[in-house]
């Protein structure tokens, strides 16, 4: 064997793979690429699947903020959903304050298995870092279908709503109402064993007026209907804090969403 | 949902020419092997440890068929994961021919086609493998090319797609790699009994553009080729060696590193002394940065390119693995030394038999990070030799193994543990944990056998103290009967017991058992995956031929 040679191509290769090293680095003035904003069709909904001692979680709801701040709260609907292996007692399997049944069925439903994870318009599981591209892929949908929460009034220990749902289209689907919390001060964990008793959580998710996946709509051409749903208000629940969030969903899409707070305790028309 | 992979039409055209030219080729002569393994659990629900039985029969079934002659080997696998076992990613889910392989190998080379498993050195830049208990296969589908044109030289080549479940991604994968036995070409070095090793691996990364917004109007230019290159030396003479490696990473920015563009690196160094009754060995490890993956936005344990080995020893005893530490791709100090030595028998610490002692040290701490930014950004800096202030993982342990008499033998073993549960898991703090352990076989007859653990685990953290105590009466040649029973006597009070028969003939091994498995948390790239409790009868069943 020549030992020349084969130092000689040995030496050669490892030049070769060098030469490829340096490839495709992106300078720091050209890492961002300006795109169109979004032209707004419909308003997007998120459902956050999140927990109490979900230290990646906080992290999730910041983006919300973020999205929302630009692209209108109006059009980015989210719904903290407290639910998950971080949304009980690890030890004693009880629900977390934030926590409900209903959220912890639709975790199981949708097959989730890690926290923070959040459904865009129900087109599936992702993680924080796609929501961006999804919502402004998804804004810019158009859609047939309206949604107007025509009221939405405490009535003694009851919350009353009532709901338009409109189409340009025959659609076929159903229409759910959520009903969230503002400005719930409670525990959260963040990461370095950082445990916040005093976070202020928002948009959680308190029940389901009208069942957990909500009530058959059909609806042709031009047609509207308007209905009526009640709920009864629980006593932890802070009346000026609360808002209605009305979707209108198929089997994997989520045509219209609109969210509606209730701001004082005789009504809001 | 049902989800299957075939091999194309025209692949399996190839396959069948294959396993048809072999059997022309019998004259050559043609091996057929294989191996069956199936793991099955009846679930049941269990209200204590909040096990649920979703379904009525999970199963993690396994096919694996190979045909060898002397210059041409091919190999198909069948997978049936329909309905997996419990704490399997939910794209686990699916059955078909996921894997297939056709071979050709001469003297000096060799040629794969179809899906294959590959190392470049240490793994830092590559390793494709298949680790069934996790739901790991990150297998390349395409070609690789094995020369050994010298003895002194082994050269790689590889291009394909990497596996994700039941899907390839569609990023491109290339690579090679070069190893040069340095001490074949300089005699000196061999006559003199040393062994002397450079390796250098190059693999690229292509991957197609996608939207990953950081606000309304801007987008990141995201790189579509990572390039992760690697270089090694290794020497070895009589009882020492050395190996130092440096693996380094373009801008790949990913779910895992929050999509920053700060190159990633991994620097190595370990030496050991091996010799008859005395080892000893050190390594020190700093990465940075260097998750690598063929799918930038992927999250889990899926599409892994490369895998960094953890500094921390394995641990088969039960309670010494309650806590078990994952490495972290995006950045850790690791350190590990172990010494094992063999008192002689006849000796005053020898005794009669002999005794083998064993000290393990593992110590896992972060680096230093100071931010600079999120997204788009370089992330952060870090200075190299400077240590984070958060310890992740350390444990140190002594085992001292002695044969009492001609029929007993005892393991002894101390271990002191601290272990990040808010690092690894997401939250519970730092777990400091010491556990004892004793190990003891006697053998009634040659054909008898009973083997007896018992262990505990005290800590102040978490769920408190646990003990442990495992009976397993062996009766050569077939049967096996095992008892076990976890007890969180701390907190919970909860057993987790097991029972389990097994028989084994030739190359069949079967085992029925009955029992509850604890639930915990795996947790990979910032997201943390819950794997439930369950309770069950089970059945495995393999059989090698």
């Amino acid at each position: 064997m020549n030992k020349g040679i084969a130092i000689r191509y040995f030496s050669l290769l490892t030049l070769s793979l060098c030469t490829f090293i340096a490839c495709d680095q992106v300078s720091e003035a050209d890492r961002l690429i300006e795109i169109e904003g979004a032209t707004v069709n419909r308003a997007v909904l998120i459902e956050d699947y999140t927990g109490q001692m979900c230290v990646n979680c906080p992290t999730a709801t910041e983006e919300i903020h973020h999205l929302q701040a630009e692209f209108g709260a109006e059009n980015v609907i989210a719904v903290g959903i407290f639910s998950g292996p971080f949304g009980v007692n690890p030890r004693t399997g009880a629900n977390l304050p934030l926590t409900t049944d209903t959220g912890k069925d639709y975790f199981t439903h949708w097959g989730l298995l890690e926290q923070p994870v959040g459904i865009v318009n129900r087109h599936g599981a992702s993680s924080y870092f796609d929501w961006a591209a999804i919502i402004h892929k998804e804004l810019q949908r158009p859609t047939p279908v309206s949604i107007d929460i025509e009221t939405f009034r405490l009535e003694g220990d009851s919350l009353a709503m009532q709901v338009c749902v409109r189409s340009a289209e025959a659609v076929s689907g159903h229409l759910q109402l959520w009903l969230t919390e503002d400005s719930i001060v409670g525990t959260q964990y963040f990461p370095n064993n950082v445990i916040d008793r005093e976070y202020v959580h928002n948009h959680v998710f308190r029940t389901a007026v009208n069942g957990d996946w909500g009530t058959p709509v059909s609806l042709s051409q031009g047609q509207s209907v308007s209905q009526r749903f009640t709920c009864r208000k629980e006593s932890s629940w802070t009346p000026g804090h609360l808002a209605l969030v009305a979707f209108v969903y198929t089997d994997n899409d989520v045509l219209q969403t609109i969210r509606k707070p209730l701001n004082n305790t005789i009504g809001n028309e | 949902m049902n989800t299957r992979l075939f091999p194309s039409t025209r692949t399996l055209a190839i396959v069948t020419l294959l396993v048809t030219g072999l059997d022309a080729a019998a004259q050559s002569g043609l091996t057929f092997s294989g191996s069956i393994q199936s793991d099955i659990l009846l679930p049941q629900t269990d209200k204590t440890i909040r096990a649920q039985a979703d379904e009525d029969v999970q199963t993690n079934t396994y096919v694996d068929l190979g045909l060898s002659s002397r210059y041409v080997d091919a190999g198909v696998r069948f997978e049936y994961l329909d309905h997996p076992l419990p704490g399997f990613e939910s794209d686990f889910k699916g059955w078909g021919l996921p894997y297939f392989y056709g071979k050709v190998h001469l003297d000096k080379a060799e040629l794969t086609l179809g899906d294959f498993y590959e190392q470049f050195g240490s793994g830092f830049v590559l390793r494709t493998y298949e680790e069934r208990s996790l739901g790991i296969d990150n297998s390349l589908r395409g070609a690789r090319l094995v020369l050994k044109p010298w003895q002194a030289l082994t050269v790689k080549a590889l291009a394909g797609r990497q596996r994700n479940y039941w899907k390839h991604n569609k990023a491109w994968i290339t690579g090679a790699d070069a190893e040069l036995s340095i001490d074949q070409l300089l005699k000196p070095l061999s006559q003199n009994g040393h062994r002397l090793v450079f390796g250098a691996s190059f693999v690229n990364k292509h991957e197609k553009d996608e939207d990953i917004l950081i606000d309304a109007t801007h987008r990141l230019n995201l790189p579509k080729d990572v390039t992760a290159m690697d270089l090694r030396l290794s020497w070895q003479k009589d009882a020492f060696s050395l190996l130092g490696e440096y693996a380094w990473k373009s801008q790949d920015p990913s779910f895992d590193n929050g999509y920053i563009y700060r190159n990633g690196q991994v620097a190595m160094l370990s030496a050991s002394y091996s010799k008859k009754g005395f080892s000893a060995l050190v390594m020190a490890k700093r990465s940075d940065n260097f998750s690598f993956r063929s799918r930038r936005s992927q999250n889990g344990t899926s599409s892994f390119i490369n895998h960094l080995p953890a500094f921390t020893q394995d641990q088969t005893y039960a309670l010494a693995a309650l806590y078990p530490y994952a490495t972290r791709p995006q950045g850790e100090w690791a350190y590990q030394a172990e010494l094992g030595y063999n008192f002689k028998r006849r000796t005053p610490l020898g005794g009669r038999y002999g005794m083998n002692v064993k000290m393990n040290f593992s110590h896992v701490r972060g680096i230093d990070v100071q931010t600079l930014g999120g997204r788009g950004s370089d992330g952060y800096r870090s200075s190299f030799f400077k240590q984070g202030d958060e310890t992740y993982y350390q444990d140190f342990d002594i085992q001292v193994e002695r044969k009492l008499s001609k029929a007993f033998k005892l393991n002894l073993m101390y271990m002191n543990q601290r272990y990040n549960k808010t690092i690894v898991e997401g939250e519970g703090g730092m777990i400091r944990s010491n556990i004892f352990i004793a190990d003891g076989k006697y053998q009634f007859s040659p054909k008898t056998t009973l083997r007896a653990e018992l262990q505990y685990l005290t800590t102040p953290d978490d769920e408190g103290d646990w003990a442990f105590a495992l009976a397993e009466l062996s009766l050569v040649p077939h049967w096996m009967i095992t008892l076990s029973d976890q007890w969180n006597c701390g907190k919970t009070d909860v057993h987790y017991y097991l029972g389990a028969v097994t028989y084994a003939i030739g190359a069949h091994r079967i085992q029925l058992g009955y029992g509850r498995t604890r639930a915990g948390y795996n947790c990979s790239g910032g997201v943390c995956r819950y794997v439930p409790a369950s309770k069950g009868f089970t059945l495995s069943y393999n059989y090698n031929f």
